[in-house]
């Protein structure tokens, strides 16, 4: 009797879960998804899936001739949930997002729409990953982003992806936050997210299609754009190339990162090795501080001529120089930040709210508005130059 | 035999009857009748099991020599003619005081010859083993047909050991492979497996406990232990179980293994067969009991831990400070074997999620086209596979080619081009069942084989969770294994960490292993190091 209870209870347990199988076969796998809007603010949900048929896909190289790697469907609907969902009458299979690594969204939606908002379904969706990048296309369709062929990889989306991680890590530009992380920066109390955008070149209607591929520079390109900044939920505009790589630089986010000072003769290029941003809010005289201290360890890479490395006096030199070029990239990236982008993305706003928390609970209804732009900014800048080079002199 | 017949044999005729009327006749049987100083012997043998030219050598030869010793009459008249000859009238009192000394010398004879002729050819036999048979006690039976020769002289018997060589001469063992190590193994006589033990632990404290069981094969069953290493409860707890069996005859050790298996019923074995000596001598230098079987190379011992089917002697032969490696491998292929099909069975079918998207693709890219389920596909291989693996165990080795040939092409490749099963389900398969071939102990293997398609049955039901309630089943299942009174999964359950350390995952060098497992002995030291 007490075997038989247990068996039953195990057998309630097991078969709770059979309805939620599913075959290898019966899905289809989304790397990444666009959404647009349509002139009656509908969405236009388009979906790169993978083609997972068996001669030709991705399994053989994917340099077979027979069906792209990719296949890309699109529809209209009032919901993004209605959207992708509406797609099965197109595809023989359920669309399966799980694995999607890339959600593009175009700029209309990004400027119009709360952000929040637009990405309610995939927040909510149990199904879903939140392991994706969010992207924002520049000038371009989201649609015919994700039906570009790319070269060197072979998924399309795991391309780009590649192409946003490897821009943060090498050039200290663009942002590879994952969505699970940006939603944490949304949510959170005074600060602004930044988006990675792309942009798209070249034949568009001639990178859809596998030819493009076999030539020695693919018909389209898609390149990584500046960082696109947000305020209230809505996109407001893109940074300016420096900031990018300063607004890495204060995120502490910098692997590598290239600065140049001075031209031709003159110039000195260093690559930043190691960086760290301490940003510490105060109040002086009942008025908002931040002292910024960075700490920088460079690289000279390259070097103009006659300049002798052996020199200490010439090493200070051009350690002074970088310091400076920073500080001033720091300092119009700041004043960028209250006067022209009018957006807090640096996260002022979070400063005083976690450090100085009465303080700025007073003002915080007016914060953005009349103190945000003034707060006064104490930057301090420290370089080091270990290795001034394996060539000290030529 | 029961007391009336007994007291109906009254003569050596009524014995050779006796055993012609018990034995149906057979005709493999032989009786003889040679006269030994005027006196009828019977000489009885089985032809199949005695050795004809151990008989005519030894034991005949022997009897005709006590004829020869004793024709005292002949030699009584040869010493007369010699006088006569010699021709001393006048000793003729001293002869006749010869005379009669011989006379009486004779008549001593013929009174030994009498009464102890019997005694008289068991001290002149030139064969080693020689025993009085009493009939009330002895079965003539067991002794005829293990070759012995009855040599029957009014109602009194001689067993004398004639025994014909049935065995094969000493082989490598097959089941188990040491890479390194004695090559000698175990064969199907008892003596000679009793021996190659004894030619290793020469030692007064390793004991010989005999028993004959079975009804009809009255077989030799031996127990083998250390006695002051071995714990005194444990090996009389066996010496009763062996005692209390029951049964009209052993063919094999598995025979013994089976009927004194503690009452669980579990897949996994509780003893060890061993096919070699040195294994055998090593399990009872730690204080363990192997039971040596007649007519069965594979000699049994107990107690025994789920981690000694893991460990192998061949470790003890190599290096120790590599068979750490050798040992994690051991147990990763323990966990692939048991849970790689159930595991790919869940994850493709409930959570798709947790595989890589580029590791995906190919699967889902492999299964296209594949008709069936997945669960039916592991299923299907996994059976194929196991098909594969009984025929080719059954199968002599000549035809063993063709089959492996077939079957790989069969399974490895026609299947996969016929769209039968995906390639990544071969792969699952394939590494599962070699990994399940790195144990020993064929009922190790089919133990894990079974194990292995519950856990698929469950991971199929409900994925990863039903993985998880089969791999708890399975935990209460092992756990609650005794192998002979001890706990099967020890150390790990109950744990002991200084054995998991020591002896589990890494092999202590044998010059610093000084004590002994607690679980076995209470004789924890081996030798003292300075």
């Amino acid at each position: 009797m007490k075997n038989k209870i247990i068996f039953l209870l195990i057998v309630v347990v097991l078969f709770n879960g059979l309805n939620n199988s599913r075959e290898l076969n019966d899905i289809a796998i989304v790397s990444s998804i666009a959404i647009d809007l349509d002139e009656e603010d509908n969405y236009i949900a388009s979906a790169q899936v993978l083609n997972t048929k068996k001669t030709g896909g991705l399994s053989s190289g994917g340099s077979s001739s027979d069906g792209a790697i990719i296949n890309v469907y699109s529809n209209k609907a009032e919901s993004i949930q209605e959207a992708i969902r509406n797609m099965v009458d197109e595809s023989p299979k359920k669309l399966y997002l799980a694995h999607m690594k890339l959600l593009i969204l175009s700029e209309k939606v990004a400027k119009n729409n709360d952000i929040l908002d637009t990405l309610d379904f995939f927040i909510r969706d149990n199904e879903g990953s939140n392991k994706f990048i969010l992207a924002i296309a520049k000038d371009c369709s989201p649609k015919d982003l994700i039906s570009q062929l790319t070269p060197i990889q072979t998924m399309p989306s795991q391309n780009i992806i590649s192409s946003i991680t490897i821009t943060n890590k090498y050039e200290g530009i663009s942002s590879d936050n994952r969505f699970s992380d940006n939603l944490k920066i949304m949510l959170e109390e005074g600060i602004e997210p930044v988006f990675v955008s792309l942009s798209l070149s070249g034949d568009i209607e001639e990178g859809k299609s596998e030819d493009s591929l076999k030539q020695t520079s693919p018909a389209s390109n898609i390149k990584i754009d500046d960082l696109a900044y947000f305020k209230s939920g809505k996109m407001i505009g893109y940074l300016n190339q420096n900031d990018n790589m300063v607004y890495n630089l204060m995120e502490n986010k910098i692997n590598n990162a290239i600065i140049r000072v001075g031209q031709n003769e003159e110039r000195i290029v260093a690559e930043i090795i190691k960086s760290s941003c301490k940003m510490t809010p105060k109040l002086e005289n009942s008025k908002l501080c931040v002292d910024i201290k960075v700490d920088l360890e460079c690289n000279i890479t390259e070097i103009g001529q006659s300049k002798n490395l052996n020199n200490k006096e010439n090493i200070n030199d051009a350690n002074e120089k970088i310091k400076d070029e920073v500080k001033k990239y720091i300092s119009k990236y700041i004043y960028d930040c209250q006067h022209v982008y009018k957006s807090d993305i640096i996260g002022f706003g979070n400063l005083f709210y976690k450090h100085l928390n009465k303080e700025y609970k007073k003002i915080k209804e007016e914060f953005e508005k009349k103190y945000f732009p003034n707060i006064q900014v104490n930057i301090d800048v420290n370089s080091k130059l270990p290795d001034e080079g394996g060539i000290k002199k030529i | 035999m029961n007391d009336k017949e007994i007291k109906n044999i009254k003569t050596s005729e009524d014995l050779v009857e006796f055993i012609k009327l018990k034995t149906s006749n057979s005709s493999d049987m032989y009786f003889r009748k040679v006269n030994v100083l005027e006196e009828d012997i019977y000489i009885i043998y089985n032809e199949c099991t005695a050795s004809t030219e151990l008989v005519s050598n030894f034991v005949i030869r022997s009897l005709e020599d006590i004829s020869k010793s004793n024709m005292t009459d002949e030699k009584l008249e040869n010493i007369k003619n010699n006088l006569e000859d010699e021709k001393i009238n006048k000793e003729n009192l001293r002869i006749k005081k010869k005379e009669k000394l011989y006379k009486d010398l004779n008549l001593k004879l013929n009174k030994i010859n009498e009464e102890e002729l019997i005694d008289k050819i068991e001290k002149t036999l030139s064969i080693c083993k020689v025993k009085k048979i009493d009939l009330k006690e002895d079965n003539i039976f067991y002794y005829l047909f293990s070759g012995f020769t009855l040599i029957v002289h009014n109602k009194k018997i001689l067993a004398v050991e004639t025994k014909e060589n049935l065995d094969r001469s000493i082989q490598e063992p097959i089941t188990e492979v040491a890479v390194k190590g004695p090559k000698d193994g175990f064969l199907e006589n008892f003596q000679k497996n009793v021996g190659l033990i004894r030619k290793r632990l020469k030692d007064e404290h390793l004991v010989l406990n005999e028993k004959k069981i079975g009804r009809r094969s009255k077989t030799k069953v031996g127990l083998l232990y250390v006695e002051d290493i071995a714990k005194k409860e444990f090996v009389r707890y066996i010496e009763d179980k062996l005692k209390n069996i029951d049964i009209d005859g052993i063919i094999d050790s598995n025979y013994i293994v089976e009927i004194i298996e503690d009452s669980n019923k579990s897949d996994f074995p509780v003893t060890i067969s061993t096919e070699r000596p040195d294994v055998a001598s090593f399990y009872l230098l730690q204080g363990r009991v192997v039971i040596i079987v007649e007519n069965s190379p594979f000699a049994i011992v107990v107690p025994v831990f789920m981690e000694d089917f893991i460990k192998n002697i061949d470790d003890y032969y190599q290096k120790g400070s590599n068979i750490v490696l050798t040992k994690i491998i051991r147990y990763l292929a323990l966990f692939i074997t048991l849970f790689t099909p159930a595991f790919y069975v869940a994850l493709t079918t409930f959570d798709q999620e947790s595989i890589p998207t580029q590791l995906l693709v190919s699967f889902v890219t492999q299964r296209e086209g594949v008709p069936f389920p997945a669960f039916f596909e592991a299923t299907l291989m996994i059976i194929s596979f196991e098909i594969l693996r009984e025929s080719d165990y059954r199968v002599p080795n000549v035809a063993g080619n063709t089959l492996s040939i077939v079957g790989a092409l069969i399974l490895g490749d026609a299947a996969v081009s016929a769209g039968i099963v995906s390639p990544i389900m071969i792969i699952v398969v394939a590494i599962t069942t070699i990994s399940g071939l790195m144990f020993t102990d064929i009922n190790v293997v089919n133990a894990l084989r079974k194990w292995r398609l519950i856990h698929l049955f469950f991971a199929s039901i409900a994925g990863i969770l039903g993985l998880g309630v089969s791999v708890l089943i399975f935990t209460v299942k092992m756990t609650s294994i005794t192998s002979f009174t001890k706990p099967y999964t020890y150390p790990f359950a109950p744990v002991d960490f200084t054995q998991i350390g020591e002896r589990i995952l890494a092999r202590k060098n044998i010059a610093d292993d000084t004590k002994r497992q607690k679980i076995l002995t209470n004789n924890l030291t081996k030798f003292n190091k300075e």
